[in-house]
């Protein structure tokens, strides 16, 4: 039991989540904090009160603190430093607190937390990670987080549950007081609601109602990632709910400001169809001699096969840099499978219990890669893809030497049924920085190829649904347009681009389409075997076997 | 994956242990001071989340004419501070009182009639009208 609980802890620090989250959520925390405290030192409102409740403390240390906390909230604002900055607001506010002991304010409790629980976070400046890009971080603090905002919901609600708040009691007096007190534009009815204890015992009933639901959406949140889309949209509602109520009735606004936002960013799935990147894809060609003839055509080749899988697959690739510029270190390829024994292969797929129909065997495959644990990732769409088989394993990148310890390599996610009709789509992950880099070689193509731009696909409605669901992107136009850069484009066989295709293709996967720099140069170089039209202007078509994908070139 | 990531598992269980407790604590001492559902209110215990649990009363506490503290004139207690979400508040209406005579006596120039409207937390609220001695 005690195993399982340590291993469990140990693959939750493990996962990994996108950066952006918890930086938007830092940002926003920080700016209504400074905000805050700049209006605070600048009216003297806390040396003020303090000086009301005659505490025995000198103004000049209340506002060093503050000096402090608006240098340590710019820096969270900046993305200076932040994690040393939030632990040393954490500090300052801890002072503040201490100080200001006279007056409890939970708002003051709740900061030194919150700041706390984000000097664990990974700085804006954290290394590069896989893949080149520094966007996946260590989700366990974001989750923290999530945890500690739905314990202040939990505990606060369950603390309300008095007969002293239920009755309305507590509503009754803070509201009429800021009535009396306050300029405030309440319409005659709802003054007449709040003076009565009934108006306010139904409202009391609800705001507990609203703050536990509030607690178990989050805990949901933490539970059942795959809904947390909906999850998230609920949460945010309740908590603008809220804090809109506690904003305009009982003059709370910092906080309740700092609350929604803890909701909004933290539970936020905006980093859907950012989670997913493309990553290679390949086809089986029938001799090495199809891939050599690419050399001809002014590709950079590899003479030797680059990996061996098993089944004995041996595998060669082309290389390209990824469509964006942002994303241009990126290295993308296109490998090219050849099978050497195919018996060899027929046995590896029988004992994988995989279909040894030919026309299977041969099918195309197309990988995407994930930027969150894959782990997660599975976990998020076990119950979308459940009918279609989804399945996470691992293989050591060793595998030959050692296929039975858990040693880095790479994470798959794959279907048993395809989740596109003959056409391999799964997911990889690979695990260690640096041990598996698949475009450390990338070199320059003589005919000017450099970019990726995307793939066509024959279009098939089951299968762009579900690849739909897999992106959480939407097709526009026949379209989807990853963050990376890359589209996947479907088209009609009937359609001019997919007549060149339709008759000879055993597969929907049609094409693979690069960029050039320059088309012309291009088309001396690759000879390409035809010209097309595609996305409006003219492309140079590579036709390929049967089995296989074509490629098909249009200028940058 | 970054290598910020990669700190030991036992820093980060011992980070959450202290998180955890500390306001399991708080939450505990809430019953240790009388906290009941649905029978007694919370305390107020600093990160037991107590927010608008307390029982509590407020007054708008002013002044006829204005008294004088240090060298801002307040015919309120509300306008020591702004009208945006700072205020000066006490828990009990004896409290409004006595700083209300208190203040009054500090600051009074002449005859001073301290005014209470106090809010309870029954569903009632009273007036009073004292002169400062």
């Amino acid at each position: 039991m005690m195993t399982l609980i340590v291993n469990k802890f140990h693959r939750w620090l493990k996962s990994t989540s996108l950066r952006g989250t918890v930086d938007s959520f830092r940002i926003v925390f920080a700016a209504i904090w400074l905000i805050y405290d700049l209006l605070d030192i600048s009216l003297g409102e806390t040396v003020k009160i303090l000086w009301f409740y005659r505490g025995p403390f000198y103004s000049l240390s209340v506002i060093s603190s503050q000096v402090i906390l608006i240098f340590c909230e710019l820096g969270l604002l900046l993305g200076w430093r932040p994690r040393s900055l939030a632990f040393l607001a954490f500090l300052a506010f801890l002072a503040r607190s201490y100080e200001s002991c006279f007056v409890p304010l939970n708002d003051f409790f709740y900061f030194t937390v919150i700041a706390l629980i984000l000097s664990q976070c990974e700085g804006r400046r954290g290394k590069r990670s896989v893949g080149g890009t520094s966007k996946n971080v260590a989700a366990w603090p974001r989750d923290l987080l999530v945890a500690q905002t739905a314990w202040i919901y939990f505990a606060s609600a369950f603390l309300k549950l008095n007969p002293f708040f239920l009755s309305g009691g507590d509503l009754y007096v803070r509201q009429n007081y800021e009535v009396a007190v306050l300029p405030l534009y309440y319409p005659e009815f709802y003054r007449s609601w709040i003076s009565t204890l009934t108006g306010n015992g139904i409202l009391a009933g609800l705001a507990v109602t609203m703050e536990m639901s509030l607690a178990l959406i989050l805990l949901s949140w933490l539970l059942w990632p795959h809904r947390r889309h909906r999850l998230h949209v609920l949460a945010s509602c309740l908590a603008l709910g809220i804090h809109g109520y506690a904003a305009y009735n009982l003059n709370v606004f910092f906080f309740g400001a700092s609350m929604i936002a803890q909701v909004f960013f933290l539970t936020s799935t905006k980093d859907r169809g950012e989670s997913l990147e493309f990553d290679h894809c390949y086809q089986h060609i029938s001799s090495v001699e199809e891939y050599d003839q690419l050399g001809k055509r002014g590709f950079f080749v590899n003479e030797t096969p680059m990996v061996e899988h098993p089944g004995a697959l041996q595998c060669r690739f082309l290389r390209f840099h990824s469509a964006t510029q942002e994303l241009g270190e990126r290295v993308l390829y296109l490998e090219f499978i050849c099978n050497y024994d195919a018996e060899i292969y027929r046995q590896h797929r029988a004992s994988k219990g995989e279909s040894v129909d030919p026309h299977l065997m041969f099918e195309p495959g197309f990988s995407l890669r994930a930027k969150e644990s894959l782990e997660d990732f599975y976990k998020k769409k076990r119950d979308l893809f459940w009918d279609e088989g989804i399945k996470f394993f691992h293989r050591n990148y060793d595998w030959k030497a050692n296929p039975l310890d858990r040693l880095p390599g790479w994470n798959f996610v794959d279907f048993k049924k395809n989740i596109f009709p003959e056409i391999n789509v799964w997911l990889t992950e690979y695990e260690s920085v640096g041990k598996r880099q698949s475009g450390s070689d990338y070199r320059r193509h003589m005919n000017t190829c450099v970019h990726f731009k995307g793939f066509v696909w024959k279009k098939n409605d089951k299968g762009m649904k579900n690849m739909s669901s897999l992106m959480d992107l939407r097709f526009q136009d026949g379209k989807i347009l990853m963050k990376d850069g890359i589209s996947l484009w479907v088209t009609e066989p009937t359609s001019a681009l997919g007549k060149e295709f339709a008759g000879r293709k055993a597969y929907p996967f049609w094409a693979a389409v690069l960029t050039c720099s320059d088309f012309h140069a291009f088309k001396k170089e690759a000879s390409p075997d035809k010209i097309v039209e595609f996305e409006g202007r003219p492309a140079g078509l590579i036709q390929m076997g049967s089995r296989g994908w074509d490629i098909l070139v249009v200028e940058m | 994956m970054s290598k910020e990531r990669e700190r030991y598992p036992l820093f980060i269980a011992l980070f959450i242990f202290f998180l955890g407790t500390s306001q399991m604590y708080a939450f505990g001492l809430q019953w240790a001071r009388g906290f009941f559902p649905f029978i007694h209110e919370p305390a107020r215990v600093p990160f037991s989340w107590d927010m608008f649990a307390n029982r509590v009363e407020r007054c708008a506490l002013s002044w006829t004419p204005a008294i004088k503290v240090g060298e801002h004139e307040l015919s309120s207690l509300h306008e020591a501070t702004t009208s945006f979400e700072w205020d000066v508040t006490y828990d009990h209406a004896l409290d409004y009182r006595a700083n209300g005579i208190g203040l009054c006596q500090l600051g009074r120039r002449g005859p001073t009639q301290a005014h209470l409207h106090c809010f309870l937390p029954n569903g009632s609220e009273f007036y009073d009208d004292i002169d400062c001695k």
